[in-house]
This record gives C-alpha cells, sequence and structure tokens, in this order.
C-alpha cells in the first residue's frame, strides 16, 4: 500500500446525515482521496467486524466516529476502534456532545421502549423488541440498549471534536486539511464565539419582555429573533456553522453545542436568558410576578439542551425524585 | 436517614446574608454544621453551572441566599437570581432531581436568627430526602 | 490625642452626621464626627425597615457607618460632646469632651467575652428598654466602631470582665478627656428624640399599660435583631396580639398636647409597621387611626395602597382616648369622621405615633455654638426658604431632622447640602491628596506561596473546635509553604508575625483563618501592603462566626468544618491575582441640565467652589417654574422676584456659562469623558446634574379645562395672581388632587395643598369679601411652618374646606353666569353647590418630558411618573447607579424650595466628589471581557446595573468600562460563552472553592 494516511469512518446510533456530510465536501473529496485512503466505512463497503479486528492496533491513522453511543455495540465498536487507530476524531454532535438522541436521557430505556413500540401515536400492543429472539433462521440477538446516551469521550478518549449536526462543508473545507495534516489541538475546531458572532441580523441590548411560540410570531426578518421574543440558541452555541438558520429567519436550535470551553450549554442559556426576561419594571413587582415570565419558556430543559444533554453536568434524568 | 450527614453549599451574598452569618455567630444561634459557605459579591453572580457542579462533587443540596428583593446592594441582582434559580429549578426536576435540593432565600444582615433557621432546616429537611448520590449513582 | 488641627467638626453621628463627614472626607477634608453615645448610626440603625421599599435598616445603614470610621480623613469621637467653641468662621476653637469608655479601643477585638462575664444588667437604651444589656456592652451587634463600653454609672467594678478579656483591652485606670481640635467649619446633626407620650398624651395610657407602646418600641419588636427576634409579642404576657391600633398624630399637629406641627414621618412607618406586620401574619387585624394620610413621597402613596390591599384598614379620626378592659384588652376611642359617628375598637396592642421633638441637647448646644433655636427647640435656619442648611451663625450648617423633621432621603439630601455649604469657609485651605501607594512586589511570575494562619480569638475559636487540627488539614496542601497560629491574629504583634512571615517564606498569598472579612479583612490587607503585597491576595476563612459560635455544641464537627473552610479558603487563594484599582482623571466641569431653583443653585454652588460650570435650560430665561408662580409657600415670598435674585447671582459668576433655548442633541460617555452637543455645539464635561423638574399633567378634559378660561391650572393661576389679570371674584374654588391619587397616577405630587393654601391666602387679602373653597383629598402639608399655616388658612374667615374622594370628583358645569361645581363632601356627607367665578385645579405632576430622550443618552432610568430612578430611595436620592450623573430638584420628585435647594447643594456635593479629588477609582474585583470569546449577543449590556457595559460597533463585542464596573458579577453569571468573568470570583475559582469543599481527597 502507499505510504498515505489511512482513515476510516464509523457510526455508532445516528440518523445517518454525518456520513451524507461527508459528500457535501463536492469536489473537494478528491484532496481527501489525494491525502488519504479509507480504509473502514462500514457506511460504503460493509467491512465485518472480523476485518476490524483483524486490524493491527494502530493501523489506522485517524477515524471519524459520529453517532452517539446508545447500545453496547456501539460501546465494543468504538473501543475497538480505539485500539486499531492513532486518532480519534468525534465527529459530528452527537458523537461530540451526544446530540439529538441525548434528549432520550429525560426518560429511562424501559419508558423509552415502551413509547417506541407500544403507545397510540407509534404502534400500541407492539412487541418490544427482545435481546435474543428465536426466528425460523435461528437465533437472533440485539446488542441491547445502554442505561442512557453517552457522548463518545464518556467511553475511550477523544484526540480531536468536531461538532455540528451535521458538521458543515465550510467546517470540514477547514478542518479536514488540518486534522489530517496533524495540526489542530482537541478543541481546536470548536468555536470560541457563539453564532450570534456570525449571525447578521440586526440586534438590541436584550431586554426580552417575554417569549413567545414561534408560530404565534410574525418574525421581522431582519431583526434579532431572541430581540423578538422567540427563543434562540445562538447565544449558547459555538459558531462555526456562519449561521445558516438565523440568517434565513429561523432561530438557532442549539445543533453545535456549547462553545469552547463552556461545560454546560443549558445551563449558560438558562442563566442568560433568565437575567433579560421579563426585566422591565421588576422593581415594582412582587416575587410571583417576576417569575411569572419564566413560564413563557416552554420545556426549557428539552429546548436549552437539544443537543447537548449527554455532555451536561447531569447527563441523564436521575431517579432523585420519589413518588 | 438519621444517620446521613447531608452536605450543603450556600452561597452568601456579601452584603446581606454573609452579614446574616456573621450575626448569627454573634448571637451564638446554634445550627447544623452541614452548611459550607462560599461568599460572592451578589447572589446575582451564582450561575447553574455553580450549582450543578456542586450536585455532582457530592452535594446533597444547594441553599442560595441574598439580599431581600429591594435591597441588592447592586440594585437590581437579586431580581435576575430569582428568576434565574426558579427556571433552574424546572430543568433541574427534569433531570429528576427533587426541587428541594435547591432553595433561595433571602437573608438580610440583620436576619442572624433567620440565617440559623433557614440553616437548620434546609439541614433537616435534606436529610429527610437522604443522600443525593450523583456520584455513586448506577451508570 | 493631643491638639488636632482639622477642617469640619460635625456633631452628631446619625445618618445626616455621617453623611455629611463622608461628603466631605472623600473631597479631601479632614472631619471630626462626634457622638454623645458609644457608636455612631443614631436613630435610623435601630429601625427594622424603611418606607417606601421596605429596606432593611441596618442593613443599609451599616455600610455607610463601616465606611466613615474606616476613612482616613474621618476622626470619629465617639461618646463624647462638645464643651466649647471658640473663634468664628474659618477659624473655630473647639474642646470636646471625649468620656472614657475603660476599653482600649485599639487593643478590643469586640469578641463579647466580657459581656457574658458581666455579672450587671440595665435596660437597653438601644432596645427602647424592651430588653437588658450589660453594664459592659456594645449598643447594637453592628455598632461602629465595634468596641465596648463600660458604663460607669451601672458598673459595680467588680472586675470580671478584665479577668476573662484574653486581650488585655480593659484599663479601669483609663480617664476622661478633655480634646481642643481646630476646625473651619461646624455642621450640627443632632437630629430627633421621639416624645415621650406619657404626660402629655396620657389620655392614651402610655406608660399605664403595657400594651400601648410608642411607635419606636414598636419598631424594636419588628427587628429581626431585636429584643424579640422579630415577632410583635404583647408586653403584657408575651403572646401575639390579635389586633393592633396605630394612633397617629400623638403629640404632633396640636397646640394644646404637643406641637403644632408635622412630623413628618409618622404616616409612613405606621403604614409600614402595619404592613409588615400583616404581612408576617395575615390575621393580624391592623388599624391606623389618622387625620390626614400624610404620603407624600416618592412612592409613598403607591405603598400606602398597596398597604389598603393587604387590609390594614385606615379610619380618619383622632381618637379622644384608649382605656384598659377587665381581660387586658384595650379600648380605643374615636370619631370616624368620614363617617361621622363614635366609635370604640377593641383591640390587643395600642402603637403611638409619638412626635419627632428636638434632642434635649439643642439647648445646650445652641449655647455653645451661639446659635438659635425655633419655637420648638429645632435649630433656626437663616432663612427657612432660600437659605435652609445655613444656621443663624456664618460657619455653622445644619443637617437633617436637627433643623426640622425629615425623612431619611431628605435628611441625608440635606447632609449632603450641608457639606456642600461647610466647605466654602475652607476653600482656602489645602486638602489631603491622594494617599502615596507603597510599592508592590511583581508576584505574577512566582507560583503560588501561601501562608495560613490560623486564629485562636482567645477562646472564641479555640475553645470548641481544633486549632492543630487546622492547621494540619491544610499544611500538606503543595502552595502552602507556611501554617502558623495565633492567640489573636489580629492583634498589634501578630501583625509583625505576618510581616516576618512573609518575607522570610516569600509568601505571595496569605489566608487567615479567623473572623470575619466583612470587619477584619482591611486590618490584615493593610499589613499585607506594608510589606508590599497586593491587598487582594487575601483570603479570610470564616470559623468564628460561620463556625465555633454557632456550632460551640459540636467541637468535632466545628472542627471538621473549620478545616474544610479553610481548605476552600487555601484552593481561592491559590487562584488570586493582584488587582488594581484603575484611576481616571476627572477635570472641573459640570454640565447642569435645567435652568429652574435646582439647576441655578446646583451651578452657583460649583461655581463658588472654583469649578467651571454650563448651565443648560429649554426656556429663553432662567427660573423655571419660578417664573410661573407668584409668591412662594409657606414664606409668601415673591417668586419672580426670588428667581431675579438667582438669576443675577448666576450672571455673576465667570464660571457659569448659560445656555438659553437648549436643545441637547445628544450625550454620550462617562465621568471625566462627557461629550454633549448642545445647539450643535460639542461641549466636553467631567460630571452631569439632571435639574430638568416636573411639569403638570395635561389638563384638558378635567373638571371643564379647556372649555372656559375660568377653569385654569394652579400655574396659571399663579400667574394670574402675579399679573394681577382676575376679575374680581366672589367665590373660588380650588381643587387639589386632579389627576393623583387615582390608578392611573396614583401618586402625590407633594406640592399642591401648599400652593391651594398659599394662593388661598392671597386671595383673602387680595379680595376679602370673597369666600374660598379647597376641595382636597387629604391635605398634605408637612414641611416646617407648613402645618401652622394652614392652620392660619383654615381659621380664615370665608375659608371652606371641603373633602372629596378619588372616584367622586368634583362636577363643573357652565352656569348661566358663573361656574356651576357640584361635590360630595365626605366628611358632612353632602352635596355640595358652588357657584364659582374660577376654579383652580392643582394638577398632578410629572416628569419632564425631556426625560425619555435623556435616560437613553446617560443609561438611567425613570419612574412611570417620568421622574428619574435615584440610585437608592433612601440613602442615595442624589445619585445615579453609574458615577458622574447627579439629581436634584422636580427631577427626582416635586418637592417645595426650600427641599428643592437643600438638595441642589446636595447634588453639587456629589459632583465634586470627584471634581476635587481629581481623579475616580475603580473597584478592584471588576469583570473583563475577553474578547476572543465575545460574541457581541448584547446579552450582558442590560444586566449591569451601572450601565458599565457597552457595545462597541466596530469589534462587535461588549467593552466594560472599568471605572462603572462596581464588581456585582451579574454579567459573568449571564454571558452565555462565558466571555465575561469577574476578578476574584473567576468561575474557575468559585468551582475550585465548592471542589474544595466536597472532594476532600482531590487536589485543589
Ligand atoms: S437571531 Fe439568534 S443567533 Fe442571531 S443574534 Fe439573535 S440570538 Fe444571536
Ligand atoms: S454576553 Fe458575553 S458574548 Fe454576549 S455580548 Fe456580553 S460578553 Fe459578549
Ligand atoms: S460586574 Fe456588575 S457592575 Fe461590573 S460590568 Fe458586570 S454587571 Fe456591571
Ligand atoms: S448584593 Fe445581596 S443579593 Fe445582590
Amino acid at each position: 500500500m502507499s505510504d498515505k494516511l489511512k482513515i476510516g469512518f464509523y457510526w455508532c446510533a445516528a440518523c445517518g446525515g454525518c456520513e451524507i456530510s461527508v459528500l457535501d465536501i463536492d469536489e473537494m473529496i478528491l484532496d481527501v482521496v489525494e491525502l488519504a485512503d479509507i480504509v473502514f466505512w462500514p457506511c460504503a463497503m460493509d467491512p465485518k467486524y472480523e476485518d476490524l479486528r483483524a486490524m493491527e492496533d494502530g493501523s489506522i491513522d485517524v477515524i471519524f466516529i459520529n453517532g452517539s453511543i446508545r447500545s453496547t455495540e456501539n460501546e465494543e465498536m468504538v473501543k475497538l476502534l480505539r485500539e486499531k487507530s492513532k486518532k480519534v476524531v468525534a465527529y459530528g454532535s452527537c458523537s461530540s456532545i451526544g446530540g439529538l438522541f441525548g434528549l432520550g436521557n429525560l426518560y429511562s430505556k424501559e419508558e423509552l421502549l415502551e413509547y417506541g413500540y407500544n403507545t397510540p401515536s407509534t404502534e400500541e400492543g407492539g412487541v418490544i423488541p427482545a435481546e435474543n429472539s428465536k426466528v425460523p433462521e435461528g437465533e437472533l440477538h440485539l446488542p441491547p440498549l445502554l442505561h442512557h446516551v453517552r457522548s463518545l469521550d464518556e467511553i475511550i478518549e477523544v484526540d480531536i471534536y468536531l461538532p455540528g449536526c451535521p458538521p458543515l462543508p465550510n467546517q470540514l473545507k477547514e478542518g479536514l486539511p488540518l486534522i489530517l495534516e496533524g495540526k489542530v489541538g482537541k478543541y481546536d475546531l470548536v468555536s470560541q464565539k457563539s453564532v450570534c458572532d456570525e449571525c447578521p441580523l440586526e440586534r438590541e441590548e436584550k431586554k426580552i419582555p417575554r417569549l413567545y411560540p414561534i408560530q404565534e410570531m410574525m418574525l421581522d426578518p431582519e431583526r434579532c429573533i431572541l430581540d423578538q421574543g422567540v427563543l434562540c440558541m445562538g447565544p449558547a452555541t459555538a459558531g462555526m456553522c456562519e449561521a445558516p438558520c438565523p440568517s434565513v429567519g429561523h432561530p438557532c436550535i442549539g445543533c453545535n453545542g456549547p462553545v469552547r470551553g463552556v461545560k454546560d450549554q443549558g445551563a449558560r442559556m438558562a442563566s442568560a436568558l433568565a437575567s433579560v426576561l421579563g426585566v422591565e419594571g421588576e422593581e415594582r413587582m412582587e416575587e410571583s410576578e417576576i417569575i411569572d415570565v419564566v413560564k413563557s419558556v416552554r420545556d426549557p430543559t428539552g429546548s436549552f439542551y437539544r443537543f447537548s444533554l449527554p455532555k451536561s453536568y447531569l447527563r441523564y434524568k436521575r431517579r432523585d425524585i420519589h413518588g | 436517614m438519621a444517620d446521613f450527614e447531608p452536605k450543603i453549599i450556600v452561597f452568601l451574598c456579601n452584603w446581606c446574608s454573609y452579614g446574616g452569618g456573621d450575626l448569627a455567630g454573634v448571637n451564638r444561634e446554634q445550627y447544623p454544621s452541614n452548611v459550607l459557605g462560599i461568599k460572592v459579591m451578589c447572589s446575582s453572580r451564582v450561575s447553574p453551572e455553580h450549582i450543578m457542579e456542586s450536585f455532582v462533587d457530592g452535594a446533597d443540596g444547594v441553599l442560595v441566599t441574598g439580599c431581600h428583593p429591594g435591597d441588592c446592594h447592586y440594585i437590581d441582582g437579586n431580581y435576575k437570581t430569582i428568576r434565574k434559580i426558579d427556571m433552574f429549578t424546572k430543568i433541574l426536576e427534569d433531570f429528576g432531581i427533587d426541587p428541594k435540593r435547591i432553595r433561595l432565600e433571602w437573608i438580610s444582615s440583620a436576619e442572624g436568627n433567620k440565617y440559623a433557621r433557614v440553616m437548620t432546616e434546609m439541614t433537616e429537611e435534606i436529610r429527610e430526602l437522604g443522600p443525593l448520590n450523583l456520584k455513586d449513582e448506577v451508570e | 490625642m493631643i491638639h488636632m488641627k482639622k477642617d469640619v467638626l460635625i456633631i452628631g453621628g446619625g445618618i445626616s452626621g455621617v453623611q455629611a463627614a463622608l461628603d466631605l472626607a472623600d473631597k479631601g477634608y479632614e472631619v471630626v464626627l462626634v457622638d454623645k453615645n458609644p457608636s455612631i448610626g443614631g436613630n435610623m440603625v435601630k429601625l427594622d425597615k424603611t418606607f417606601p421599599t421596605n429596606d432593611c435598616s441596618i442593613c443599609i445603614s451599616a455600610p455607610k457607618m463601616v465606611e466613615a470610621s474606616r476613612n482616613e480623613n474621618i476622626t470619629l469621637l465617639t461618646y463624647s460632646k462638645v464643651k466649647k467653641v471658640l473663634g468664628s468662621s474659618g477659624g473655630f476653637e473647639v474642646k470636646i469632651w471625649k468620656r472614657t469608655k475603660y476599653v482600649d479601643p485599639d487593643v478590643c477585638t469586640g469578641c463579647g467575652d466580657c459581656e457574658q462575664s458581666c455579672p450587671v444588667e440595665v435596660p437597653s437604651e438601644f432596645d427602647e428598654d424592651i430588653s437588658n444589656r450589660k453594664a459592659i456592652y456594645v449598643e447594637y451587634p453592628q455598632a461602629v466602631p465595634l468596641t465596648y463600653t463600660i458604663d460607669y454609672a451601672n458598673c459595680v467594678g467588680c472586675g470580671a470582665c478584665e479577668r476573662v478579656c484574653d486581650a488585655g483591652a480593659i484599663n479601669f485606670l483609663e480617664i476622661s478627656q478633655e480634646i481642643p481640635i481646630e476646625v473651619g467649619s461646624i455642621i450640627v446633626a443632632t437630629g430627633f428624640e421621639m416624645m415621650q407620650p406619657d404626660e402629655w398624651r396620657e389620655e392614651y395610657g402610655y406608660g399605664k399599660y403595657d400594651n400601648v407602646l410608642t411607635a419606636m418600641e414598636y419598631e424594636r419588636l419588628l427587628s429581626a435583631s431585636g429584643p424579640t427576634d422579630g415577632k410583635v409579642l404583647k408586653p403584657s404576657d408575651g403572646k401575639p396580639p390579635e389586633s393592633v391600633a396605630w394612633i397617629q398624630c400623638v403629640g404632633s399637629r396640636c397646640k394644646q398636647k404637643g406641637m403644632p406641627y408635622c412630623s413628618r414621618v409618622c404616616c409612613m412607618y405606621a403604614t409600614k409597621q402595619a404592613s409588615i406586620s400583616k404581612g408576617e401574619r395575615p390575621e393580624l387585624d391592623t388599624s391606623i387611626y389618622y387625620m390626614d394620610l400624610r404620603a407624600y413621597g416618592k412612592e409613598f402613596q403607591q405603598y400606602f395602597d398597596k398597604a389598603k390591599t393587604k387590609e390594614v384598614n385606615y379610619y380618619r379620626g383622632r381618637p379622644s382616648r384608649i382605656y384598659q378592659l377587665h381581660d387586658g384588652k384595650l379600648a380605643v376611642e374615636y370619631e370616624d369622621t368620614e363617617k361621622g359617628e363614635v366609635k370604640t375598637d377593641i383591640v390587643d396592642m395600642a402603637v403611638l405615633s409619638s412626635a419627632i421633638v428636638p434632642s434635649t441637647g439643642n439647648a445646650k448646644i445652641a449655647e455653645i455654638l451661639g446659635i438659635e433655636l425655633d419655637e420648638y427647640g429645632f435649630f433656626e435656619s437663616k432663612d427657612m426658604l432660600t437659605a435652609p442648611l445655613d444656621s443663624t451663625r456664618e460657619g455653622i450648617y445644619l443637617a437633617g431632622c436637627a433643623q426640622s423633621p425629615k425623612d431619611i432621603p431628605d435628611s441625608v439630601s440635606q447632609a449632603s447640602g450641608a457639606a456642600a455649604r461647610a466647605l466654602m469657609p475652607l476653600l482656602k485651605r489645602e486638602r489631603k491628596g491622594r494617599s502615596k501607594k507603597k510599592p508592590q512586589r511583581d508576584v505574577s511570575e512566582e507560583e503560588p506561596r501561601i501562608g495560613v494562619f490560623v486564629c485562636h480569638c482567645g477562646k472564641n475559636i479555640a475553645n470548641y473546635l481544633d486549632i492543630e487540627a487546622v492547621k494540619e488539614a491544610v499544611k500538606d496542601i503543595p502552595e502552602v509553604v507556611y501554617v502558623d497560629n495565633s492567640l489573636f491574629a489580629c492583634s498589634e504583634d501578630a501583625q509583625v508575625i505576618i510581616k516576618k512571615a512573609i518575607d522570610e517564606h516569600k509568601l505571595n498569598r496569605l489566608v487567615v483563618s479567623a473572623c470575619s472579612p466583612r470587619t477584619h479583612a482591611p486590618l490584615f490587607q493593610d499589613t499585607m501592603e506594608e510589606v508590599g503585597l497586593n491587598k487582594y491576595l487575601f483570603e479570610m476563612a470564616n470559623i468564628r462566626n460561620q463556625c465555633s459560635w454557632v456550632h460551640s455544641d459540636d467541637p468535632e464537627k466545628a472542627t471538621e468544618k473549620a478545616k474544610l473552610l479553610t481548605r476552600m479558603a487555601v484552593a481561592k487563594a491559590k487562584r488570586l491575582s493582584a488587582l488594581t484599582e484603575e484611576e481616571i482623571e476627572v477635570g472641573g466641569h459640570t454640565i447642569v441640565i435645567g435652568g429652574g431653583p435646582a439647576g441655578m443653585q446646583t451651578a452657583l454652588t460649583l461655581s463658588r467652589t472654583g469649578k467651571k460650570v454650563t448651565l443648560v435650560e429649554k426656556e429663553g430665561k432662567l427660573g423655571g417654574k419660578l417664573r410661573r408662580l407668584n409668591t412662594i409657600f409657606p414664606r409668601d415670598i415673591d417668586a419672580r422676584e426670588f428667581a431675579d435674585r438667582m438669576t443675577h447671582e448666576v450672571a455673576d459668576e465667570k464660571n457659569i456659562r448659560v445656555i438659553l433655548s437648549a436643545e441637547i442633541e445628544s450625550v454620550d460617555g462617562y465621568i471625566g469623558n462627557y461629550k454633549a452637543k448642545i445647539n450643535g455645539e460639542d461641549i466636553e464635561a467631567d460630571t452631569i446634574v439632571l435639574a430638568t423638574g416636573f411639569k403638570e399633567i395635561e389638563a384638558k378634559g378635567w373638571h371643564g379645562y379647556g372649555d372656559d378660561s375660568r377653569v385654569m391650572t394652579q400655574l396659571e393661576f399663579d400667574e394670574a395672581l402675579a399679573n394681577n389679570s382676575l376679575d374680581k371674584p366672589e367665590n373660588v374654588v380650588f381643587i387639589n388632587c386632579v389627576g393623583a391619587l387615582e390608578e392611573e397616577r396614583p401618586w402625590c405630587c407633594r406640592v399642591g395643598c401648599g400652593n391651594s393654601l398659599k394662593n388661598a391666602k392671597e386671595v383673602k387679602k387680595r379680595y376679602p369679601k370673597a369666600n374660598v373653597f379647597i376641595l382636597y383629598k387629604d391635605m398634605r402639608v408637612f414641611g416646617k411652618k407648613e402645618e401652622e399655616y394652614y392652620m392660619d388658612v383654615e381659621g380664615e374667615d370665608g375659608v371652606v374646606f371641603l373633602r372629596y374622594s378619588t372616584g367622586q370628583e368634583p362636577e363643573v358645569v357652565k352656569g348661566k353666569k358663573k361656574l356651576e361645581l357640584k361635590v360630595h363632601d365626605n366628611l358632612l356627607d353632602e352635596d355640595i353647590e358652588i357657584e364659582a367665578d374660577y376654579i383652580v385645579l392643582a394638577m398632578q405632576l410629572e416628569g419632564d418630558e425631556s426625560a425619555g430622550k435623556l435616560k437613553k443618552m446617560l443609561k438611567i432610568s425613570s419612574d412611570p411618573a417620568g421622574f428619574y430612578m435615584e440610585a437608592h430611595a433612601k440613602l442615595r436620592p442624589l445619585e445615579f447607579p453609574s458615577e458622574g450623573v447627579y439629581l436634584a430638584g422636580g427631577a427626582h420628585y416635586p418637592k417645595n424650595i426650600s427641599d428643592t435647594l437643600a438638595q441642589a447643594e446636595g447634588a453639587a456635593s456629589k459632583a465634586l466628589i470627584p471634581m476635587m479629588r481629581g481623579y475616580t477609582k475603580s473597584e478592584g474585583m471588576i469583570s473583563v471581557v475577553d474578547d476572543e470569546k465575545c460574541s457581541g449577543c448584547k446579552m450582558c449590556i442590560s444586566v449591569c446595573p451601572y450601565g458599565a457595559i457597552d457595545h462597541d460597533p466596530e469589534e462587535g463585542i461588549a467593552v466594560i468600562t472599568d471605572v462603572l464596573c462596581k464588581g456585582c458579577g451579574s454579567c459573568a453569571s449571564v454571558c452565555p460563552v462565558g466571555a465575561i468573568s469577574q476578578k476574584g470570583f473567576e468561575d474557575d475559582t468559585l468551582t475550585a472553592m465548592i471542589r474544595a469543599a466536597l472532594l476532600e481527597d482531590e487536589v485543589i
């Protein structure tokens, strides 16, 4: 084989978007191929577990892992990949910060299965898949779900983070060469600045009377969405995406997770928003009136932690409240 | 859970609650030693992240204290605190943590007795709830 | 202490005296503050809360007291009296008699061991005799100075205290002494006393029935640190009352049985006491018996309205007597003047709002100082209206209740004003400049080397916990290079040891594990600075007040906690860095906005101290509202003449530049750096004073105004009087509170009642045959000589007072010849019809319209009435949160001339502080924005209460102006990307402390 770099891609619990995003870089894929050989890519090449096990330790130079860690299979595979790889890149928000699936951590896995297989909105009276089941063809084994969704770095050490849902072409165009050339540190591809930094909308100093559901608002496309009273996660979200959502009038939903150096995106957003919400005339209000406005924030946990829950301080629902 | 000794982190604003704590001392009011105070200049300095940090490091309860509404040395800091703690308590609840583990109290520097009372109440209430044990929960 | 040369003597250490002292000391003048009590604080520190904000009184006043005691330009002489004064303005020779306290204040640590051992108990004056104190005592726990006093009269000389005092502070041989002091001016701030209602008002049974209290006694019951820990209990049986009655005007507003004047604060404090009591125990029945509800100040009426919604009951009528029933309950007999019925209410407790009376020492002081008292015993002003702050002798000035009863904001405004007056005789003197800073060691490159001192505090700590174990707990932390203990870490010899340790062990951080940083940090920080260590490299662990004293029943647990507290302090110390307090230059130019009496007076005072003033007036002439008034209440002096006099004085000052017909296009910047554009011209200034006044609300639509020229506003009527353009009337009707005290505009205009009275008097003077009707809601005349004026007008023939209520507004229709007015008099409960020649509307007042624009430019705020919101309703009425902008006169709230002038002098005094110093300094522990992180989301900007954060449009990021930041840390907790950190309270530091507290095995 050539002395080109050996790289691989792997997906864990994922929607597939990250895989496709790799193709989004258009002709740059040629540069990548120039630099590296893809030696492992289940999505495209259908290798077997055995093939991977057979590889020498450290034989993959860079492995890009996307998706969250949801099942024992994900867990085993990434451990194996860690052994086989020199560098692990947490590719996309799911592997970097837990991702959208992380919201499942607000429920137990039993609740999730029940909801998924046995509710009117899914299939009432459906069968909850068993770990082992007999089918005419023989015995089937399904890898069980872990207790909760985890980010990749809870299982193995990660060398480089590249969040994004999925990472966008601009991020890849900038980041991929650097990764391949070994020129980036662990968090270098996570922006220190938030989406607001790149957002073109006109904003004022924040004093937000209350929040409204987006469907109730005729948004002025020129003005900051949050200023207009619709929740935008831009302020607390790492901005390497060039603010595509607010630019077209859609609030940022926080997919990149927190900026570099911030541990808990949701807590930050809660603190920021609570400080600027309903401040007008607060000095003349009773405490109960002061907190009234907080009710206008619908589902704060779901909204603030939509992508980063498994990597927040608390990570998953605890069983502290009894009865 | 009688033998359980809760650990409680208390954030004290410099101007009122810390003074209340000092006055409780001057008056020799007795209260449980389970509370460990951290001074901040104003209750508004306390971020939800500090509260989470406390919980994951093993605190069984967190108490945020400040000047009574209207009394904040920095004019309106504590109004922000009110909303922050309220919003954050909801979040904690979603995370399955008993909202009683976080508490916001106004203690003025003249309220040594209230200081002692709140510390006692909080300790007893947390003792009642039992340990939070975020560190040890099955993973 | 031998002969002292100082600049100003202030007599009285209540809030007024302290405020005046701070105002002068901050300008570099040296002040001696004399108080007859062992500690300063006066009456304010006794109060539980203050109206209308329900601020905790001690909480807001204690920091001021501490500030005064720490200010190097202020010498406190407590337990002292003025004995003699010779000389004259600019050169007084004063003799002070300083009584011995038998305790060396430099040695006493305030630990209180002595108090526990003292066998003598006497009633505590501070608690109004409700509780006891010892013969060795401090007046209250937060007392300043916090050192003990032996009260000689009650000491039995047993020596118990001396034996237990480990610090050795007690000295029975210390003697009282006379201290001669030279000063240039004197401020009298001797405050007030409350009338003892036993003799004057024996019909209320005070002294006879246990459950009849004075309001001050009740205040102590409410106080959380008072004798009952804030619980209201009946003295008779220690049980909570089910009903409490407040009796207003006990000794006030009554020539025969007390004082003719209004005490000015009782309606509001009774309202406060009732609503607080009610708030605590909603089932409590509270009633207030009043004559007129004088809720005249800013937010007072709203406070009163709120009390009513809390079901505090108000009955209009002065009780004739209170007597006790056989079951111990009290019967309050009164005539409800609104219903015209004589009634008897049964209550458990009665609180007497007894009159504010002059301090007993006033006569003596007046004699010593050679100044005059008024007929009641308050100090007489040179001119009550136009020179309220000057005594009758040059060089001696008046502040606060010494001059007449007043509330706290009026007192502190006056105190600042008196400070401005007091510096006039001193202008030629040299002032103390910036104290030179010792060179500091640069420790930024050094690894942390922490020294830890654990204090025994005599027995106070060591008796309850294991000092060695505390030392043990931190000694192995790698950065801790030195650990020691000390019997009294704050003693002089301990400082020597600390300094030596810093030197020998090259310490660059200091942790003292002892008592409270609130009281002791400055002392250790001074020690550090003496050896060249930055004072911010210091941290304290409070193992006394918040540990040994409160866990004294469990030494083991107390020790555990002390270990953790000390560990946490070390964790913090490790992360501390040297901080500097940035200074910026402040020159001597002020823009005063508004050319009415407030603006003119401010400009005059500033100019007379040599500062440059640009006085900006939107009209074509100076004088403001004075130009539209005929005479001034309650002295009936000619308003225009007075305006002319002031205008001339302004014209004579070469430091004042007047811009008339001015339009302010923009103002930008901050203290020392304001840039304004006025009438197209760019003007730079260092400070700004807002004196934009007030205006009448739109009168159209009220009582036929606009349809008939005989219905006029009060100001128009004043003008008509001044121009003598009235047709000889038979009947003139004044309607007070037009558009006021109602839902849309609930506030009281404060000056309307007085204006109606003086115009009524003028009408009677000019047209003796005319009838005058005054339609009012409550007659709110409260200032000096105002009640008396009211009584005079009321006594005149042909002046009729009719009381109407909100919702039953008088109706006016055009009759054939005259105006016909119908009103329901709620005292007579009758409809009354009047044929009027003129109807005069005392219109509701609101802030000037310029507020809308100016508040944005200056980053300040205004209330719904359009009046500016001062930094603090009680203690900082003349300032805004951000330094550099000040407030005077009607822009704050409508007020009469003497209050306006006093406030204007006060605002000038405030503006002079940075201008006379030449600089202003930022706090050390301020917040900073990391421009690598800031994303310009603008979340933080509105959060800063001081407007310290700006958006830099070029860089697209936030910037914090150092000198404006007060270091609250709100912004640090707001910034969603963590771009802001507060020095000394960084996220990392707080996290480290949390971890040190909870993760005992972890490296901190
Ligand atoms: S729209 Fe969202 S991303 Fe844009 S400035 Fe406003 S908050 Fe920030
Ligand atoms: S909150 Fe933070 S990111 Fe936003 S403007 Fe302020 S400093 Fe910048
Ligand atoms: S610390 Fe407080 S005062 Fe300073 S800039 Fe931040 S919010 Fe303003
Ligand atoms: S200073 Fe106490 S809460 Fe703000």
